[in-house]
């Protein structure tokens, strides 16, 4: 019977079984959600009691911030000029053909206060490197994300939310990977996705 | 399975007679991991819409619980509600769900394992294989991971996934047919592509 063909194997299904019932959801998500009820009217006027799944956001969210912004100005000051608008298929210099490839960061480590300023400029070092190689396109925090090098996000230590990213541009999936294990993120017990760009929207 | 404390009961009760912040944030502390975990992958991995997805669904309950009369315990209730609101959001016209070429997908998939396995803080292989697992779900078409996830992963019946989607079981067994032949296909695709070594 074709069902057999098209069915899963053992191992398949066992696995989508195995898959994990539940997923911590993002810490301000409680907030969020405690609020609209308040707004709502279902909840009795603010407690005392914020709880410790209340307001905390991890430090490494508001250090990476700040590094993402700092960034941004280096790769304002490092590219100015150099890159050039965004290109067709193909890189500005007419040699190898490349693509544009979306680098995700998540988690992190959080920055002690005498850490921070070090940590800024490594990240900004590491994308100013790009930005003089040509390969940095652009460094924003970001709303949403999918390659993972390092803990899977929202299992364990790595929050499910992502915290930034670079975008980088490379001749395949293999060396935009290559370049993206390079990144000082997986150093600090983050984790890096790796995407391609769809550059036919 | 370990009681709870305190119960679900008390909690509700507490909730509905005082509208009490503590009662509810310890129910959403409780119940919230697993419904998200739902939204999440029948949202095809967006946080952001499954975030949405998840205020819905306590918004709901917090309105329907004065009505719910215990015939099911109340996490299945409330995972119940979280199915409906994520399904909700996938036919919603302002979905600003990103999904990609199948494609660019499947080459995605076929570099996770090569990647992870070489990387230095690689995850463990059956680790990889989830992330391949999970990734193909998301990439399913909505309709048939709305099945694939309701009948496979979360153990619902034909019968109940058809009262869900208000289909017929034989609608669901077909559409099941069709998302595991997906699936298997896109976790073909990374195995074979796995195997060539770069």
């Amino acid at each position: 019977m074709h069902d057999d063909q098209d069915d899963l194997t053992p191992g398949q299904r066992d696995a989508l079984r195995a898959l994990p019932a539940e997923t911590r959801p993002p810490a301000h998500l409680e907030e969020r959600v405690v609020a609209a009820l308040r707004a709502s009217g279902r909840l009795a006027t603010a407690s005392s009691d914020r709880g410790s799944g209340g307001r905390r956001r991890g430090t490494a969210e508001a250090w990476l911030r700040r590094a993402a912004a700092a960034i941004v100005l280096v790769l304002a000051g490092a590219a100015m000029g150099r890159l050039t608008a965004p290109p067709a298929i193909g890189s500005p210099t007419g040699a190898a053909a490349t693509s544009d490839y979306l680098l995700l960061l998540y988690g992190g480590e959080s920055a002690t206060p005498a850490e921070e300023a070090d940590r800024v400029a490594e990240y900004g070092a590491w994308a100013g490197r790009q930005a003089e190689a040509n390969r940095l396109v652009s460094a924003e925090k970001l709303q949403a994300a999918a390659i993972v090098l390092g803990p899977s996000p929202g299992a364990g230590a790595v929050s499910s939310e992502p915290s930034g990213f670079f975008v980088i541009r490379a001749e395949s999936v293999d060396a935009a990977v290559a370049i993206a294990r390079d990144c000082p993120h997986l150093r600090h017990g983050g984790t890096v996705v790796v995407r391609p760009i769809d550059v036919t929207r | 399975m370990a009681a709870l404390h305190p119960p679900d009961r008390d909690l509700t009760q507490r909730f509905l007679a005082r509208r009490d912040e503590d009662a509810f944030r310890q129910l959403y502390r409780r119940h919230t991991p697993r419904m998200y975990a739902l939204a999440l992958r029948l949202l095809a991995g967006s946080a952001a819409e499954a975030e949405d997805a998840i205020q819905d669904a306590w918004l709901r309950a917090a309105e329907a619980l004065e009505r719910f009369e215990w015939r099911s315990s109340l996490p299945t209730w409330l995972c119940g509600i979280a199915i409906n609101c994520a399904r909700e959001r996938l036919r919603s016209p302002h979905l600003r769900l990103v999904t990609t070429d199948r494609a660019v997908e499947a080459q995605i998939e076929s570099r996770p394992s090569a990647s992870a396995r070489s990387a230095a803080a690689a995850p463990r292989r059956s680790e990889a294989d989830r992330i391949d697992l999970e990734r193909a779900i998301a990439a399913l078409p909505d309709g048939y991971r709305e099945v694939l996830v309701l009948h496979d992963v979360e153990g619902m019946t034909h019968g109940e996934i058809g009262v869900m989607l208000g289909v017929a079981p034989g609608t669901s067994k077909s559409q099941l047919h069709h998302a595991r032949r997906a699936l298997r296909a896109a976790l073909g695709g990374t195995r074979s592509e796995a195997n060539h070594a770069r």
